[in-house]
C-alpha cells in the first residue's frame, strides 16, 4: 500500500519514528548487557564458564533427546492419523501444557521426586523434568509444520494406493523433517532458556548448576559492578550466542522446504 | 499425552485437596493472583501501542530499508532470547534508575520488553491477512491512507490483534525467572514468584500451581476462541 499520499506522511513519520526509538532503545540496552558480559569475560577466566555451560548443554541435550521423540510423534499422530475429533483434543492439551509456567514444573518435579523418593536429581532427571516441559512445544511447532502439507500431496500418494500410515511416513514426513528439525531446534532453545523449573531442581534436590539457575540465584549476592557480578553477564552472553544460534541453525532449511516454496509461488 | 493430561489433572487436584485440609490458604493464593492479572494487564498495555504501531508500520507502511531490516531481525532475535537475558537488561535499567527497584512498574516493564516482539509479529501477521480489495475499495472510494487503516484494516484485524493480546497476557501470567531479577523480594510478588518463594510440600504452593494451571486453562481457551472464527 505503499507510497503514501501527501495527507497522510504525518501518520508513516510517527509510525516510523515510533520504530526508531524502538530499536534504538533496545539497542542501548542491548549494548549494556553486552559490554558487562564482554567485561565479564575479561575480567575472570573465560573456563569458570564451562561447567555451567557444559551442564546447560548436557540438560537441554538430554530433554531434546528425550521430548523431541514423543513430541514428533503426537505431532504426527494429530495432524495425520487421529480420527478428526481427536485431532482438535490433542492440539487442545498440548495447547494448555505449552502455556503452564517453567515454576509449576519445577514445582510438580519436586513433588513429584519427592514421592518417588529421590532425593538427588541427577542431569538426565533435570533433563526428563525439562523434556516433558519442552514436549508440548516441540509438538505444536510440529503440528504446524506437518499442517503445512499440500493436500494434492496426501491425495497423489492415496491416489497411487498407498494407506494413510503409508502416506505419513513415506510422502508426509520426509517432505517436512525439516520443519520437524527446527521444531526440535525450538525446543532445545527453550530447554536452554528455562530459568526458575532448573533453579528449584538446583537448590532443593541438588540438580545441576546450568547457566540460567546460577544467573538467578547469584544475581542478587554478587554486589553491581563486581567481577562475579560481570561473570553473571557474560554467562547470559553464551546463553545468546546458544539460543540464537540453534534458531539460526533452524532457519534456512525451513525455509526452503517444499510446502514454503510451494505457498511462495501462489 | 496422558501424562501431560495427568500432569494438569494431578496440579488441580493437588490443590483442592490441600485447600479442603488447608482452607486458610486460598486468601493469600488468591491475593498473588489479583498482583498476576494486574501486572499482566499493565504489562500487555505498556506493550500494546508500540507492538501495534510496529505491527503496522512493517505490514503497511516501510519500504525495504535498512531500517526496516534491522527492525525485523532484531525482532527475531528478541523472540529467541531466554526470558533471563531481558531479566539482566531490566537489572542494569534498576540499577540506573534505583526508584523502580522492586516495584509493580519495572516488573511490568521487563515483561512488555519480553512481549513486544511477540506481540509486534502477531499484529503484523493479523494485519497481513486483511484482504487488499478491501482496502483498494476504501482508497477507490476516496478515502485517505489513514481513514482506510483506522476504519477497514484495523477493525478487520481486531479479532487477531486480540488473540496476540490474550496471548501476551498468557506469557505475563507464566514468567518468573525475570522478574525476580529487578525485584529480588517484591513486595507486590506475583503468583509465579511466591509459588517460587514457597516450600514445594506447603498447601499454599499446591494452591498457587492449581491457580497457575488453571489461568493456563482459562488464557488457551481463550486464545482459541479467537483464533477459530
Amino acid at each position: 500500500m505503499s507510497p503514501l499520499g501527501v495527507g497522510d506522511r504525518w501518520l508513516a513519520r510517527a509510525l516510523r519514528a515510533c520504530a526508531t526509538l524502538l530499536f534504538t532503545g533496545s539497542a542501548v540496552l542491548a549494548a549494556a548487557v553486552l559490554a558487562r558480559g564482554v567485561l565479564g569475560l575479561i575480567e575472570n577466566n573465560p573456563r569458570d564458564l564451562l561447567p555451567a555451560t557444559r551442564a546447560t548443554l548436557a540438560c537441554a541435550g538430554f530433554a531434546t533427546l528425550l521430548g523431541a521423540l514423543p513430541g514428533f510423534a503426537a505431532a504426527v499422530y494429530s495432524a495425520e492419523l487421529a480420527p478428526e475429533a481427536w485431532r482438535v483434543r490433542v492440539v487442545r492439551v498440548l495447547e494448555v501444557c505449552a502455556a503452564l509456567p517453567g515454576v509449576v514444573f519445577g514445582f510438580a518435579a519436586l513433588r513429584v521426586l519427592r514421592v518417588l523418593g529421590v532425593t538427588h536429581a541427577t542431569t538426565l532427571i533435570t533433563g526428563l523434568v525439562l523434556a516433558v516441559m519442552i514436549l508440548p512445544t516441540v509438538a505444536l511447532l510440529s503440528v504446524a509444520a506437518l499442517r503445512c502439507a499440500p493436500e494434492s500431496l496426501r491425495e497423489a500418494s492415496e491416489a497411487l494406493g498407498a494407506s494413510v500410515w503409508q502416506t505419513t511416513w513415506r510422502v508426509v514426513v520426509p517432505a517436512h523433517w525439516r520443519g520437524l528439525a527446527a521444531a526440535g531446534c525450538s525446543g532445545f532453545a527453550r530447554a536452554a532458556g528455562e530459568t526458575v523449573a532448573v533453579q528449584l531442581l538446583a537448590a532443593h534436590s541438588g540438580g545441576p548448576h546450568t547457566l540460567t539457575s546460577r544467573i538467578i540465584d547469584e544475581l542478587p549476592r554478587a554486589p553491581p559492578s563486581s567481577s562475579w557480578n560481570h561473570s553473571l553477564f557474560a554467562m547470559s552472553l553464551v546463553l545468546l550466542i546458544l539460543s540464537t544460534g540453534v534458531v539460526l541453525l533452524a532457519r534456512p532449511p525451513a525455509r526452503s522446504s517444499p510446502s514454503d516454496e510451494a505457498s511462495s509461488r501462489r | 499425552m496422558l501424562a501431560l493430561v495427568a500432569l494438569v489433572a494431578g496440579l488441580l487436584l493437588g490443590g483442592a485437596l490441600s485447600l479442603r485440609a488447608q482452607p486458610a490458604a486460598l486468601g493469600p493464593a488468591l491475593h498473588a493472583l489479583g498482583r498476576t492479572v494486574r501486572l499482566a494487564a499493565l504489562a500487555t498495555a505498556l506493550a500494546l501501542a508500540p507492538g501495534l504501531s510496529l505491527g503496522l508500520w512493517l505490514a503497511r507502511v516501510a519500504d525495504d530499508s535498512i531500517l526496516s531490516r534491522a527492525v525485523r531481525s532484531a525482532r527475531a532475535a528478541a523472540t529467541a532470547l531466554p526470558a533471563v537475558v531481558f531479566g539482566l537488561a531490566g537489572w542494569v535499567l534498576v540499577g540506573v534508575s534505583t526508584g523502580l527497584r522492586g516495584t509493580t512498574l519495572a516488573m511490568a516493564l521487563v515483561l512488555a520488553a519480553i512481549n513486544l516482539p511477540w506481540l509486534s509479529s502477531l499484529a503484523e501477521g493479523a494485519l497481513r491477512a486483511v484482504p487488499a480489495e478491501l482496502e483498494e475499495a476504501s482508497l477507490a472510494l476516496g478515502g485517505s491512507q489513514v481513514a482506510t487503516i483506522f476504519r477497514v484494516t484495523l477493525p478487520l484485524a481486531a479479532r487477531g490483534i486480540l488473540a496476540a493480546v490474550v496471548l501476551c497476557l498468557g506469557r505475563s501470567f507464566a514468567e518468573c525467572a525475570p522478574l525476580l531479577c529487578v525485584a529480588p523480594v517484591p513486595a507486590e510478588a506475583p503468583l509465579t514468584v511466591t509459588l517460587w518463594l514457597a516450600p514445594a510440600d506447603s498447601a499454599e504452593a499446591a494452591v498457587g500451581a492449581a491457580l497457575l494451571a488453571a489461568l493456563a486453562l482459562a488464557t488457551s481457551a481463550a486464545g482459541r476462541r479467537l483464533r477459530s472464527p
